[in-house]
């Protein structure tokens, strides 16, 4: 009897002091989690989903600033071939047919959660990283352009020409398929914003809103909790992480 | 037929003792840009013989799982390497002047990465293009 109390003790002991350790322990787990971004040695993680929310009632019809500051922070260069140029946005103009109500809109990857381009690669270069980004891995990408086939979004481009002088963070070739790529140098420097994001709120549209769909604390999140949001073609199922709201 | 077979003996054999003398390194000049640290991230015999397993690897976790530590990043050492020429312009790949290609086109071996990695250091010819406009 003696014995099987000191058991008791010990095991409410270590109850106790576990529960002390953990009390102690989650405060400071959770202030690092809000303090610090994403360390550059660890990898991405499925913590996050990285997303926008486009507003089309704040963007403007004239203005091409997204456009314009993707081009310069991935080096992309015009060479007059407005057909098979690259593209990482594009703006697009539409109008309803009846009404004749207009609306203008950043369209570029979508950064599905089930993306098409992934499914069909033969080679695994079009990729879904663990924090929801939709990437091309240019060292297996053999350009075969299936994917620029399959997605609902023609968000993907070809490269056709020899290209010279890219910028070190956006390595771009000959013979690869391409697409926005959701800054994600920015994203793993821990900056938190995207070329576009910053583009259009120096303009003072604030129309881009980039952020982390998956903590409920983040402004996008709030924003999608609050207003009704679309995604586009969301009869394929694809959920994209791209949303838009007054369309 | 022994003829044929000796000749083909002592053709590999000139091969092996001869061929090495054009590729050496001690021939080429390897200028490290001082300001930036005054050695390389591992010491120079690995770095000469391991060079591309650790910028293959570190690609692969680059690019599949966003890790982007400097330490084997082409970036870091296209930033440390490569050094203005006289005329204050950086060399280009193609050329033997490029840190890269001194000893890849001395050793026949065909370097990809600069098909689309950029081959210069970006802040400072960012940097130097602005001063240029300004003046």
């Amino acid at each position: 009897m003696k014995k099987y109390k000191i058991k008791l003790d010990r095991r409410n002991f270590l109850k106790s002091s576990g529960m002390l350790g953990m009390s102690s322990l989650a405060p400071g787990v959770f202030f690092q989690e809000l303090a610090h971004a994403r360390p550059l040695n660890e990898p991405a993680s499925s913590k996050n989903r990285w997303g926008l929310l486009i507003d089309a009632n704040q963007c403007s019809e004239d203005c091409n600033a997204c456009v314009t500051a993707c081009n310069e922070e991935h080096g992309i260069e015009d060479f007059g071939r407005p057909t098979t140029d690259t593209q990482y946005i594009r703006k697009l103009n539409l109008t309803h047919e009846d009404s004749g109500e207009s609306l203008t809109i950043p369209m570029m990857c979508q950064h599905c959660e089930n993306p098409p381009c992934v499914d069909v690669c033969p080679t695994g270069a079009s990729f879904i990283r663990a924090d929801g980004i939709v990437l091309v891995n240019k060292h297996t990408c053999i350009g075969c352009r299936y994917c620029m086939m399959s997605c609902p979004y023609k968000a993907r481009s070809f490269i056709h020409e020899n290209l010279e002088n890219q910028v070190p963070h956006t390595p771009r070739g000959k013979g690869c398929v391409e697409s926005c790529n959701l800054c994600v140098h920015k994203v793993d420097k821990g900056e938190n914003t995207t070329a576009c994001a910053e583009a259009c709120n120096k303009d003072g549209h604030q129309a881009i809103l980039f952020g982390d769909l998956n903590d409920p604390e983040s402004e996008i999140s709030k924003k999608l909790n609050k207003y009704k949001t679309t995604e586009v073609r969301s009869d394929l199922g694809l959920n994209t992480a791209v949303r838009y709201r007054g369309i | 037929m022994y003829k044929i077979l000796s000749i083909k003996i002592s053709l590999a054999l000139f091969l092996v003792l001869f061929s090495g003398s054009s590729i050496t390194h001690e021939n080429i000049n390897h200028n490290i840009d001082i300001s930036s640290g005054d050695k390389c991230v591992e010491p120079t015999d690995i770095m000469r013989a391991q060079h591309h397993i650790f910028i293959n690897h570190q690609s692969h976790e680059t690019v599949v799982n966003g890790i982007r530590t400097k330490k084997y990043s082409l970036n870091n050492c296209i930033n440390c390497h490569i050094k203005p020429l006289a005329d204050g312009s950086y060399p280009s790949v193609k050329t033997e002047e490029h840190f890269c290609s001194a000893c890849h086109i001395a050793a026949a071996v065909k370097v990809e990465c600069f098909d689309c990695h950029a081959s210069k250091p970006y802040k400072k010819v960012a940097k130097k293009n602005i001063e240029d406009s300004s003046k």
